[in-house]
């Protein structure tokens, strides 16, 4: 009987060590551009306020203006869908976007939360669209590189939110990340410490922080 | 109590058995049993490939983040996830990969994927995952490429016959570019 005890424990052991940690973080390989929550069914993970996931279809379910302001769930086609508001979940991953609930009041931390959809998902900095944000819009007869780029994002850093935008980036974005010197010494390259990197700047602030 | 026993060493036979069967020394492209209609029969690359050596753990994770810093000038920028001495994980994306040649003319589009150094004494296995193709269509709302799911490539038709404009190119190109970073690292 021990022996097969000291067998099934083995085998248990070799079993919880082939499984994958389950990581949301994201890379640094997105854009400044505006982007939409759709509404039909996907393969998508709803992350709940315990830290449960439920893996199956998911779906935006309401909305103001281009804001999400719930998704719908079901485990399989046919099935009846769930409803689930920014209040009970903790993220929502859908369509490669990673959508966060957060404080819907900026300056609060605590009251109701809304959804924001993230740029960059990352373990000590995220970054996030504005909802009122203004957007790039080309004036018809006229040339534009950056059509459709928000020109103000929200970065989260130690629970406190602040607002960049793409007339005042480097200082303000330089300020939040200054306890990381390797950082700090790469924003010297303004080629690369620029607005519209600002997905590749958040990575590389995740990646060294730790260090 | 002896039928537990016999299921038990039934399952880590059957464990070990499929672990042989998706780890092999090269990335190549095999033939399944999937068929879809008007598509043709799906083939899927081995997703791993072992790299053996007499290095410690922390000695193939140097030389593993070496070889990334050789490719970049900030590591950091490739990494995803980092857990010394046991995994790195990278995003890559080559230009080009997917490639594709139909009445003389050649479409080209980006791949993007994940490679995943897990790191032993004396092995490293290097899993190829999350391939993503990219593709920019002619009209969409932001202009942005489009990353979709590459699970496999259809090589052949339905009847078994090969597609004159992927097999031994498609296939063949996006094996070289992983075989390639294999045998840059074995070498490295």
């Amino acid at each position: 009987m021990k022996k097969i005890n000291i067998l099934l424990w083995l085998i248990i052991g070799f079993g919880s060590q082939a499984q994958n940690t389950t990581s949301y973080f994201n890379n640094g390989n997105t854009s400044t551009q505006i982007k939409y929550v759709g509404a039909s069914w996907l393969p998508g993970t709803i992350v709940m306020e315990d830290g449960s996931e439920l893996k199956g279809d998911v779906r935006g379910s309401s909305y103001v203006g281009n804001d999400i302001k719930s998704f719908k769930y079901r485990t399989k086609k046919g099935e009846k869908a769930r409803r689930f508001k920014a209040d009970e979940c903790k993220l929502v991953m859908y369509d490669g976007l990673i959508i966060l609930s957060l404080p819907k009041n900026i300056k609060k931390k605590s009251g109701k939360r809304k959804f924001y959809v993230a740029i960059y998902y990352g373990e000590h900095l995220s970054v996030f669209q504005n909802p009122k944000a203004d957007v790039a819009s080309r004036t018809p007869g006229s040339t534009m590189f950056n059509e459709n780029q928000m020109l103000s994002f929200l970065v989260l850093k130690d629970n406190e939110i602040d607002k960049l935008t793409k007339f005042r980036f480097r200082k303000p974005m330089s300020k939040i990340c200054k306890d990381n010197e390797k950082f700090i010494t790469r924003t010297k390259d303004k080629k690369w410490f620029r607005y519209d990197n600002i997905y590749k700047i958040a990575h590389y602030y995740n990646q060294t922080k730790s260090k | 109590m002896k039928l537990i026993l016999k299921i038990c060493i039934f399952v880590f036979v059957l464990v070990v058995q499929a672990q042989d069967k998706i780890s092999s020394d090269v990335f190549k492209y095999t033939m399944t049993d999937e068929k879809k209609a008007f598509i043709g029969i799906k083939s899927i690359m081995n997703p791993s490939v072992f790299i053996n050596n007499e290095l410690t753990a922390s000695q193939n994770y140097t030389k593993v983040y070496a070889y990334i810093k050789s490719k970049y000038e900030y590591p950091e920028d490739a990494i995803i996830s980092n857990s010394k001495p046991k995994l790195l994980v990278i995003q890559e994306t080559a230009s080009s990969l997917y490639t594709s040649v139909s009445m003389g003319f050649s479409s080209s589009f980006d791949i993007r994927y994940n490679i995943r150094f897990e790191i032993q004494d004396g092995v490293i296995k290097c899993t190829v995952d999350n391939m993503l193709l990219g593709s920019t269509p002619a009209i969409n709302r932001t202009m942005e490429t489009e990353w979709n799911p590459l699970t496999g490539l259809y090589l052949h038709k339905k009847n078994g016959k090969p597609k004159k404009s992927m097999k031994g190119i498609t296939d063949v190109k996006i094996e070289n570019h992983f075989n390639k970073i294999i045998d840059s690292l074995q070498t490295f």
